[in-house]
């Protein structure tokens, strides 16, 4: 007698997707699980809101006044520049050459010792 | 603050305004000072010129510094009428004071042999000249005096705010560290751990003569190296210490051991005519007078 197996056919794949289709799954659900991720764990913003965004307007204040605008004491005209009071000992330097005295390097004298310093005088 | 030995004492250099490699720089300055003086004026270096001076038996040419230094001895034995003498050389070395001060060095058995007489009036000075002619029994003996002296010209070698203390004879420049002038102890004789009354000096200089520390045994006695020249002997004296403050530590390591030899009574007479010198007084008992101009710190 002739004996031949007779396995049961064999069933197909319940999902035929074929191998491009697998990459296309893989990379969605590795995008998916790292959006989740980031939403859930992300640092809050600390930098200020997108350029985009309407700044909140700044609150005024009884003391706020318009703020001049800034400019070098010695950018401007020798006839503008105003009169300094500046304290003594003190005096204005050049912030390129030719534009004012320069200061010269004034040596620093070391400060004295804490402890008072005491000679004992005695027959010798 | 910098340490050096010279002249046989501890020297000491404050300058605290500079670095600590300034204040060594400057102390080795001093130190150089220090060290020509030695070699020009010390009593016990046979190849000194003090000591060819007291060899020469004819007129002997001197050196500039060395005629300098006895014109102004001479003028130091008018001022205080002879307690200060350079001639004392012979009497010191027979008390026993004849080679460089240790404690004990000088300690004999024997008691000390009959001085000979000796004055500085004795010896000529030639200025003109640069010759000194010194009797055969005149042995000179500079040296408080150079030790003063020393210490005035190497402090010129600091800055304006510094001290220069050669063994308690101290220039003190400037105002001190703390602008409130330098603070000076006084010792006392009778105690050299305590301190008697302490003192503020500005631009001055500082000396003291006591016979508490140079002294050594001469049979049963004691003998010390302040020498009365009146006597030739180690001056007998009602007083135990004298510290003078003056314009120059030359001027007030002169005086200070004039005072000292003159005793209590004629040191005040000598001190009356002294307007710009400061004295501080001490008596076999421990009492202190102080006279002239002085400034007692306040926490004394």
């Amino acid at each position: 007698m002739t004996t031949t197996d007779e396995r049961p056919a064999r069933r197909g794949p319940r999902w035929n997707v074929d191998g491009r289709a697998l990459r296309l799954w893989t990379i969605s659900g590795l995008a998916t699980t790292y959006l989740v991720a980031w939403w859930c764990f992300a640092p809050a913003p600390t930098t200020a809101p997108v350029a985009d965004e309407p700044l909140p307007a700044p609150v005024p204040t009884a003391t706020a006044a318009p703020i001049p605008p800034a400019v070098w004491w010695h950018d401007l005209p020798p006839s503008e520049r105003p009169a300094i009071a500046l304290p003594s000992g003190w005096v204005v330097t050049a912030t390129k050459p030719g534009d004012g005295p320069t200061l010269k390097p004034v040596p620093i004298a070391r400060r004295p010792p804490a402890r008072r310093v005491r000679v004992r005088t005695r027959s010798s | 603050m910098v340490e050096l030995r010279a002249m046989g004492t501890t020297v000491t250099v404050h300058a605290p305004t500079l670095s600590v490699e300034g204040e060594a720089a400057a102390a080795a300055e001093v130190a150089a000072q220090f060290a020509s003086a030695e070699a020009r004026f010390s009593r016990f270096r046979p190849d000194s010129e003090l000591a060819q001076l007291n060899r020469a038996t004819a007129p002997f040419a001197a050196s500039p510094a060395m005629m300098a230094a006895l014109a102004r001895a001479q003028a130091y034995v008018e001022l205080t009428g002879g307690r200060f003498d350079p001639a004392v050389g012979g009497a010191m070395i027979a008390a026993g004071y004849d080679r460089a001060f240790a404690p004990g060095a000088l300690d004999r058995a024997t008691p000390a042999e009959a001085p000979p007489p000796a004055r500085f009036a004795d010896v000529t000075l030639d200025l003109a000249r640069g010759l000194v002619a010194r009797p055969p029994h005149v042995q000179l003996d500079l040296g408080g005096m150079i030790k003063g002296a020393t210490a005035d010209l190497a402090a010129r070698h600091l800055p304006e705010i510094a001290a220069l203390d050669a063994g308690g004879d101290a220039v003190l420049r400037g105002a001190g560290p703390e602008g409130d002038g330098w603070y000076v102890d006084v010792e006392d004789p009778a105690d050299p751990t305590r301190t008697l009354i302490t003192l503020r000096i500005r631009d001055r200089a500082v000396a003291t003569s006591a016979a508490n520390r140079r002294r050594w045994r001469r049979g049963d006695a004691w003998a010390h190296h302040l020498i009365d020249p009146a006597t030739g002997a180690p001056a007998a004296t009602d007083l135990a210490q004298v510290t003078i403050v003056a314009p120059s530590a030359e001027r007030a390591e002169i005086l200070a051991k004039a005072v000292f030899i003159a005793g209590a009574r004629a040191g005040r007479a000598l001190l009356a005519n002294l307007s710009t010198i400061g004295a501080v007084l001490v008596d076999h008992h421990g009492d202190v007078e102080l006279i002239g101009p002085l400034e007692v710190a306040p926490d004394a």
